[in-house]
This record gives structure tokens, C-alpha cells and sequence, in this order.
């Protein structure tokens, strides 16, 4: 406490060298490895070419990196001050969706700026949900917490947004906006009293929840619970993926070998089953290596979680390892068919400008919060709550 | 403390006392960071357990046969004539399918095939086309090349190709009675090829997999079959007939040279058999074959020794039995020889021949001839004859000279062939060799051993039997002289079978047959030529009598054949 008053007093912050030596530079070799294994990846799926996938891909991993590297010198409270108006911004662009959204394969999620450029309010929201929360509990004090009146601002924050994605219809990101959430609010503090009466009220609601599930989803889950019953139709991608999987073995097939993959069995393997076609190629090693490379990532960033020096920088760090952590257990479980799928992209190994530029923020984010320590306005200096 | 700060989180580990301080703020930290931890680690285990428990399974479990909706074909050994001459082949044809998931515009799928394929049903397609979850229709098969290349032109998701074998006939119509056909998945519906099946010559294969087998020679010649079948149409041209059927038989191995029954049907459409104008008139009907039949009643009188071809016998009397009163025709006014009864086709000679006999002995000899159980060939099964259900003297006098006894005319034939051969009967059979069905093997009345041929009359009486055929054709007065091709030592014996309908027999409606062997001093080929329901014509001088119409196409036949056949021609005659 008193070493931050130090700095903010001395009016002398960091120079850029001790900010760049702070940077983990080593969660971002890792990013890269994953990257580089997404690139290989794009490069099989295209039948051996770095077009249309591969390139674009390296490509978008370069400039996350310099995004990542730029946010990380970005002192917090910059972050804090942009925190409620971007998530005011990015929750307008979510209701508009629906209404100036551009459609591609039956979904609605894209807004269309300039001509050109489309940008996923769903993937924006990732990161301002993630901000907007670590500044909301930086700002309440510690007895509040558990308030009921407290916990209704930070619950209308998570619950907007979800309310948002599932008429897009998007379930994958709705379910990661409300997992991401309320760990979040379960991190800050929050009584395990509320997130038992979640539960039980889940639980009570899920039949009417099933009822408001679009037919599709309903199917995705029965056949997700009996995949055999419809080989051909709806169970095609999980039955499809889990051959690949299987079908690589311990070594793999080969890079460029897969022939679930190459030959087109699989579904959407440049995007959320790239990890099968990895699986196929690299076989278990390879897949087992991928999944050890994203353990290793969390576990630095929940590290760092551990030892951050504000409930800002812990909840932010805590946020980014969330989200990825989300993003990879709900991808690698669906293509192995432990749950149904979701239309969830594996981070850094799928193709995806969105996905790459939100997690790559997030990470930004971590990173910035990381290398600054200290260097986070407290509450007196953040005025009033919102 | 704030240098460690700012340097390196490795040094950030002292501070842990401060971030004690934020924990109490965030209410039991810890526990909560250590239960999140928790989770996370619970969720890659079991990520990681269920991709051990996947490559461990190698996919196997989960395995998807493609080929599971895709029908089985056979693949087809080619059948040759006895010269190795292509008959029936296999070829790869491409069969068009499609697969509804993929089919994006199904009106324009639908609306484009129908440009190539009119037959098509549009509305059934486009139902068939909206069952996605099928992912396999079969839309045409057997595709030409050409028609094959118009479809692919067409560019349309959902379509695809697969090479299939298809059965071909280079040789067209020709014996298709015999060859049979196959159905859309090149299995046999008839003929040889159903012989292929039932022995399993043929290979169950999927896709396009030429069989390895050596192709099956048939017994058949196809120059010869050639002649006959144009030799018969042209018949029919001439003596304006509705159908007319001819044999070639081989009388010392039973093979069958040529077979030939017009109309022909086309193999590409074997379900044309089951049309009554179409059908195989040699083996798929029987019929009263009128006084051919008088050579079996001769042979049994002459083989008992009851009478000598010099045995005189009152013809001159009409024979009663029961209500019925038999006389010939053009009577001779005296009594005849058993040569003269068999030259002139008297039936009341046939008739006396078969009473001195008896029922008991005559019903003896055409069952030793085989003419009275069913006769199984390469082809199928022959129409089983019509025995009379009551055999007593009526009936003697009227199978004698070919009434009263149904038979196919094959069947016929291969008895007839016994009695020409020097007495042995023989198997007639469709492949070369005649390895196909030992004659034993379908009725134990005529189990011989294995491959032996069992005789049914004496070398003498076949001798004797081959010198009446012959002078019926050479000598002035004969019935068949007209039969008589020059130099081939035609010889045989003619009938003219009036057809029974509603219960009468219509004596202008007959079938005129002729039986011919040849050459005579040592018969090898025996020939059988009907012509159905001829009508007076000119060409027969008013006459519809087998002399004047089955016997010049056998000549006709005969001087076509014979030397194909290696049968010499000689201007005199040779001695026996």
C-alpha cells in the first residue's frame, strides 16, 4: 500500500525498459508455438499451401503480438478510465447486431465498418466484460461485496450480454460470457451463498431454458448425448472428429496426412476443429503436447493472478487466463465429443481475426496489468462507482 | 522492496504478505483461488483422458464403412461361342448417383437431367432429393461415356459418378433366348447366364472389377446360329408364319450348335421371354409335334422286332378306338410297308405299329427316350411334357403318329438324336463339351453312370431308322424331297401337327415341322425346323404341309451350314 502511494507521489513511472524487461516474454513464446502450430495446421488443411489460411494467420499473430506488447505498456488507469464507456460501446454494438448485423452461415454476429472491415461485438465483449468487472470490484470495497444491492450492477453487466449473444443465436459465447462471469464475481469475493442459489435456480430453470433453445440446439445436445443415433446427420461432426482423433493414434498420421482431414469428412477444420486435424497429423504426442503448451500458458497467467499486487490486476490477469482457459476446454472437449458443439475456436490454433485480436487483447490487458504492478489508481481515485 | 517490485515477478515473492492484505479485502482469496485452480485442472484431466481414451480406441469404434450404402454388382465371366467368338462381355459403364446433403439447387438438378435423361421422374426425383439425410440415390445406371460426359458438364454439386460393369451383347439379339440376361446389378434373370449364377462363375464385386475367370465357351457356333436365325425370319417372309423355331444339334455329344426360336428377343431385355409371341418356342412350350412323332413309333417296332422294315401292315381300313375313327388322308388304297407307312406318314400304319406294341411297351420306350420326365439344361428348365393322365388304346393310336403327348420340341429332338446316332442317348447341353448337367442328374430313370450313355435301340435299328429318313428326302414321292440339299445327304421326316383350340383341332392352323439329320451314311447333325401357323402361300404352292414349307428351310439351313460345319459335299452318294 505504501509503496503504491510511493510511485503515484513520486510522479516518476516506470521507464520503457523497465516496463519492456517486465513483459513475460515467455507466455509470449508460448502464444508463438501455438501459433506456429496453427500455421502448419492452416497450411494442411489448404492441401499444402499458405493460401488462403496459413499466411493470413502468421500474419494476424504478428500484429496481436505487437498489440499485446503495446497494451502491456499501457498503464491501468488508462484501462479503468476506458473501462465503462467501451463496454457502454461494444453492448450498444451487441443490441445493433440484430438490426445493421451482417450474416454469414445463417448467423448474425458481424457488423460490417467502412466496407470492409467486420469486427464480432461478441469477441469485443469479451475483453470490456473482463475490464469493466476487474474496475467494478478495484472500485467497491471489500465489505460490499457481498451486498445484494452490489452484486446487481456487476450481474446486469454479465447478464446484458448474454441476454444479447443467445438471440444472435450464439450459445458458445453466451455460455462463455456467463462461466467467465461469474468466476469473476466468485474471484472478487462474492459469498458462495449466491453461487449455490445459481445453481439451484439453473437447475430449476433448465426446463424452461430448454424450451427457449432453438430446435437446432436442442438437437445438438440429444445427438451430443447419442452421437450414434445419427451418424450421418447431425451426429456427423462429433463422430467425425472422434475418428480423426482416434484415428491418429500415438504418432499421428503424419503432417499433411490426415485422410479424415484431408479428405474432407471433417467439418470446418480451419476453424473449430483445426485441434482434430492437429490431433490427426501429430497424433496423441502432438495433441497432448498442444494441450500441455495451453496448461502451461494458464498456469503462468493464473500465477501471476496469485501474486498481483490490486484486485484490478488480479481479477484482469484472472480474466485473460479465464478466457482462455474457456476457449480451450470447451474446443478440445466438443471435437472429442465430451460436450456438444458449440462453434467455440481453439485460441491461437484456429483461424479467426476476432478470436486472435480478443484473446491476444485480453492477454494485452494481463500483460499490462502485469508489468505495471502497482501502478493502479486505488479507489479514492477512481471516484464514483461507474 | 520496490525495486523488487518493479524489476522481476520472480521477485514479487516476498510481497506475499501484501497480497494477504488484498485476499482479506477479496473475502477468503485462497480458498477460492485454490477451488478455481481446482476446476481448471479437474477440466484439462478429463480433456486429456477423454484424448488417451480416443487414441486408444484408433478410431476403430467409430468406423463409417462407405461402401455400406452402395449396392454389390457381380462381375460376369465373357461367354464365347465354340469358335471363342465374343458372345456376352462385361464393360465398365459409369452410374450416375447423388447425394441429396450435398445437392444445393434441387429444381435445377431435376430440371437439367431432365434435358438428358426425359425418362426420368421429375417429381419423384426432387422427393428423393429432399430426403437429406440419405446421402446416397442412384439416379441412372450404366451410363454411356458420352451421356456420362453430358452430366459431369453440367457442374452440379451432389452429382457424382460410379463406374459399374454392365453386361453387353456384341452380337446383338442373336441366341438371346439362350444367353438369357442380368438384371441392373449384373446378376442373371435367365438363360447361361443364370447357369453362371447358380454354379457361381461369377464374382460378387463392388464397383467396376473385371472378373479374372476364363470365359465360358457355349456349345453354340455363332455362323451357324447366324444362318438359322436368318434362315427362320426369312420363313416366316415367305411363307407368312407367325413364329418359326430351329435346332441344330450335335447327335454325338448332344451339344447344341444353334438354337434359334423367332421372334428373337433381345438379352439387353430378357423379361421379352415372358411375352407368349416371344417366347422360346424350342424350349419353353410344348407341343403336339404331329408325324415327326411316327420316327419313335418306327424305331419301337423296328428295335422290338415285331416288324422288319419289309413287315406289310393293312392300311387301307380305318382304325376305330372308341368313338374316334382314324383313316389317312391320301390313303394308298393298299397295304403298306413299314418303310412305305413311315415315307408316306400314314397314321393308321403308325397307329397298327403301336397297337401290335401295346400301351405297356410304347410308354416304356418314350420314357427310355426320356420323353416322358423333365429335361434340364445350361438354359433352365425345359417345359415339362404333357403326359396323358389316361394311356389306353386311344391314346397309343394317337401318340403314335404325334397327337396326345405335348413335348417340348428340344426334348424331342434329343430323342430323336438317339435314334440316329447308332442308338445312345444324349444329354443335350449348351456349353462346348457338354460338361454343364450329366443326363442321369435330373431323372433317375435315366441314370446311366456317370457319363456313360446309355443305349435305347440297337445299332441296327439306328441304321435302318437313318436309311428311311434319308430315302423319305431322296426318293420321287417322298414327303421330304424338298429337304434335299444338294450333296449333304439330307435325311428325315416331316409333320404337320394341326393345333388343338377349344377343344377341336383347326385344320388350318398347323404347325409344319421337319426333323433332318445329316450326312445320312453317317449322321453327325440333326436339325429341327417349325414353322408356326404358315398360311398358303405361293412359295408353297397353296400347301402349308411341312414338305412344302419346314422342309425347302431346311435345305436352305443346310446348305448354309454344312460347310461351316466341315460337312463335305458329294455329288454321289455314299454307301452306308
Amino acid at each position: 500500500m505504501s509503496s503504491h502511494t510511493h510511485v503515484t507521489q513520486s510522479g516518476r513511472p516506470p521507464s520503457l525498459a523497465a516496463k519492456l524487461a517486465r513483459v513475460d516474454w515467455l507466455l509470449l513464446v508460448m502464444t508463438g508455438a501455438i501459433a506456429v502450430a496453427g500455421t502448419a495446421t492452416l497450411y494442411s488443411v489448404a492441401g499444402g499451401s499458405f493460401e488462403p489460411w496459413a499466411e493470413r494467420h502468421a500474419l494476424r499473430y504478428l500484429v496481436g503480438t505487437l498489440l499485446v506488447l503495446i497494451m502491456a505498456l499501457v498503464p491501468p488507469r488508462i484501462w479503468l478510465a476506458l473501462a465503462y464507456p467501451v463496454y457502454a460501446v461494444v453492448l450498444l454494438a451487441l443490441a445493433l447486431v440484430p438490426l445493421i448485423g451482417t450474416e454469414v452461415l445463417g448467423a448474425r454476429r458481424w457488423i460490417t465498418i467502412g466496407g470492409s472491415l467486420t469486427v464480432q461485438p461478441s469477441e469485443l465483449m469479451k475483453i470490456a466484460l473482463v475490464v469493466a468487472l476487474a474496475r467494478y470490484y478495484q472500485w467497491l470495497p471489500a465489505a460490499r461485496v457481498s451486498r445484494m444491492a452490489w452484486i446487481a450492477p456487476p450481474a446486469l453487466m454479465i447478464v446484458l450480454p448474454i441476454v444479447l449473444t443467445l438471440r444472435q443465436p450464439d450459445l458458445g459465447t453466451a455460455a462463455l460470457f456467463a462461466m467467465l462471469g461469474a468466476t469473476m464475481m466468485f474471484l472478487a469475493g462474492v459469498s458462495w451463498l449466491y453461487f449455490a442459489a445459481g445453481a439451484a435456480g439453473l437447475l430449476i430453470a433448465f426446463p424452461v431454458a430448454w424450451n427457449s433453445l432453438h430446435a437446432y440446439q436442442q438437437r445438438r445436445i440429444e445427438v451430443f448425448l447419442d452421437p450414434d443415433k445419427d451418424p450421418l446427420g447431425a451426429g456427423y461432426h462429433i463422430t467425425q472428429s472422434k475418428i480423426a482423433l482416434g484415428s491418429g493414434g500415438v504418432e499421428g498420421k503424419g503432417f499433411m496426412q490426415g485422410s479424415q482431414s484431408q479428405l474432407d469428412f471433417l467439418p470446418e477444420k480451419h476453424t473449430d476443429f483445426a485441434f482434430t486435424m492437429f490431433g490427426e497429423e501429430w497424433g496423441f504426442v502432438g495433441a497432448m503436447a498442444l494441450v500441455v503448451l495451453y496448461g502451461a500458458m494458464l498456469a503462468k497467467i493464473l500465477a501471476s493472478a496469485l501474486k498481483a499486487e490490486s484486485q484490478y490486476a488480479r481479477l484482469v490477469t484472472a480474466g485473460a487466463g479465464l478466457t482462455l482457459f474457456i476457449y480451450v476446454f470447451i474446443n478440445i472437449a466438443m471435437v472429442s465429443g465430451l460436450v456438444p458443439v458449440v462453434g467455440v475456436p481453439l485460441p491461437l490454433l484456429s483461424y479467426g481475426g476476432s478470436a486472435m485480436m480478443s484473446m491476444m487483447a485480453v492477454l494485452g490487458l494481463a500483460m499490462s496489468a502485469g508489468v505495471h504492478g502497482r501502478d493502479t489508481p486505488r479507489r479514492g481515485d477512481l471516484g464514483p462507482w461507474w | 522492496m520496490q525495486h523488487g517490485v518493479m524489476i522481476g515477478p520472480g521477485r514479487l515473492a516476498p510481497l506475499a504478505g501484501t497480497g494477504t492484505k488484498l485476499d482479506k479485502r477479496g473475502g477468503g482469496s485462497p480458498l477460492r483461488s485454490a477451488a478455481v485452480a481446482f476446476a481448471i485442472v479437474a477440466a484439462f484431466s478429463t480433456v486429456c483422458g477423454q484424448l488417451i481414451r480416443l487414441a486408444a480406441s484408433g478410431g476403430g469404434a467409430f468406423q463409417i464403412n462407405m461402401s455400406a450404402p452402395v449396392a454389390t454388382g457381380f462381375a460376369r465371366p465373357d461367354l464365347v461361342d465354340r469358335n471363342g467368338r465374343l458372345l456376352a462381355t462385361d464393360v465398365e459403364m459409369q452410374s450416375l448417383f447423388a447425394d441429396p446433403l450435398l445437392v444445393v439447387d434441387r429444381d435445377e438438378v431435376v430440371e437439367k437431367l431432365r434435358r438428358i435423361f426425359p425418362d426420368i421422374n421429375g417429381d419423384e426425383l426432387r422427393r428423393t432429393l429432399a430426403e437429406r439425410g440419405r446421402r446416397f440415390v442412384w439416379i441412372k445406371r450404366g451410363l454411356s461415356p458420352a451421356l456420362a460426359q453430358r452430366v459431369h458438364n453440367l457442374g452440379l454439386p451432389g452429382l457424382s459418378f460410379r463406374p459399374e460393369l454392365r453386361r453387353a451383347y456384341p452380337a446383338g439379339t442373336l441366341a438371346g433366348h439362350l444367353l438369357g440376361g442380368v438384371n441392373i446389378d449384373n446378376a442373371a434373370v435367365a438363360g447361361v447366364e443364370r447357369y453362371l449364377d447358380q454354379n457361381e462363375i461369377v464374382d460378387s464385386v463392388s464397383g467396376a472389377v473385371q472378373t479374372d475367370r476364363r470365359p465360358v465357351a457355349l456349345s453354340l457356333d455363332i455362323g451357324v446360329q447366324h444362318a438359322v436365325e436368318d434362315e427362320l425370319a426369312a420363313a416366316i417372309e415367305t411363307y407368312r408364319a407367325k413364329a418359326a423355331a430351329g435346332l441344330v444339334l450335335d447327335v454325338e455329344t448332344g451339344e447344341v450348335v444353334a438354337s434359334a426360336s423367332v421372334p428373337t428377343v433381345d438379352p439387353m431385355h430378357p423379361e421379352k421371354t415372358m411375352d407368349a409371341r416371344h417366347i422360346d418356342r424350342l424350349t419353353g412350350g410344348t407341343y403336339e409335334l404331329g408325324s415327326i412323332f411316327k420316327l419313335l413309333t418306327v424305331a419301337m417296332a423296328l428295335d422290338s422286332g415285331q416288324a422288319a422294315p419289309e413287315s406289310v401292315y393293312d392300311v387301307t381300313k380305318s382304325l376305330t378306338a372308341g368313338r374316334f375313327e382314324i383313316k389317312d388322308a391320301h390313303g394308298a388304297g393298299r397295304p403298306l410297308s413299314v418303310a412305305e407307312i413311315f415315307v408316306k406318314s400314314s397314321n393308321v400304319g403308325a397307329g397298327l405299329l403301336a397297337l401290335e406294341a401295346g400301351t405297356q411297351r410304347q410308354r416304356e420306350f418314350l420314357e427310355a427316350l426320356g420323353l416322358l420326365t423333365p429335361l434340364r439344361t445350361e438354359a433352365g428348365a425345359v417345359a415339362e411334357p404333357m403326359v396323358p393322365k389316361r394311356w389306353d388304346q386311344i391314346e397309343t393310336i394317337t401318340i403314335a403318329y404325334g397327337h396326345g403327348l405335348a413335348v417340348a420340341p428340344l426334348q424331342f429332338a434329343a430323342a430323336a438324336a438317339a435314334l440316329v446316332n447308332g442308338g445312345e442317348l444324349i444329354q443335350p447341353t449348351f456349353l462346348k463339351g457338354g460338361a454343364g448337367l450329366k443326363r442321369g442328374a435330373t431323372s433317375k430313370h435315366r441314370a446311366g453312370g456317370d457319363g456313360a450313355r446309355r443305349r435305347v435301340v440297337s445299332r441296327e435299328t439306328s441304321a435302318r431308322i437313318a436309311e428311311m429318313m434319308r430315302s423319305n428326302v431322296a426318293q420321287q414321292g417322298g414327303t421330304g424331297r424338298r429337304a434335299d440339299a444338294a450333296g449333304y445327304r439330307v435325311g428325315g421326316k416331316t409333320g404337320t401337327a394341326e393345333i388343338a383350340a377349344g377343344g377341336r383341332y383347326e385344320p388350318n392352323a398347323v404347325i409344319a415341322s421337319f426333323l433332318g439329320a445329316f450326312p445320312m451314311e453317317k449322321p453327325r447333325y440333326l436339325t429341327l425346323v417349325m414353322l408356326f401357323e404358315p398360311e398358303r402361300t405361293a412359295a408353297s404352292g397353296g400347301e402349308i404341309t411341312a414338305g412344302h414349307t419346314a422342309a425347302p428351310v431346311t435345305r436352305g439351313i443346310v446348305e448354309r451350314i454344312a460347310p461351316m460345319l466341315g460337312v463335305m459335299p458329294l455329288t454321289t452318294e455314299p454307301s452306308r
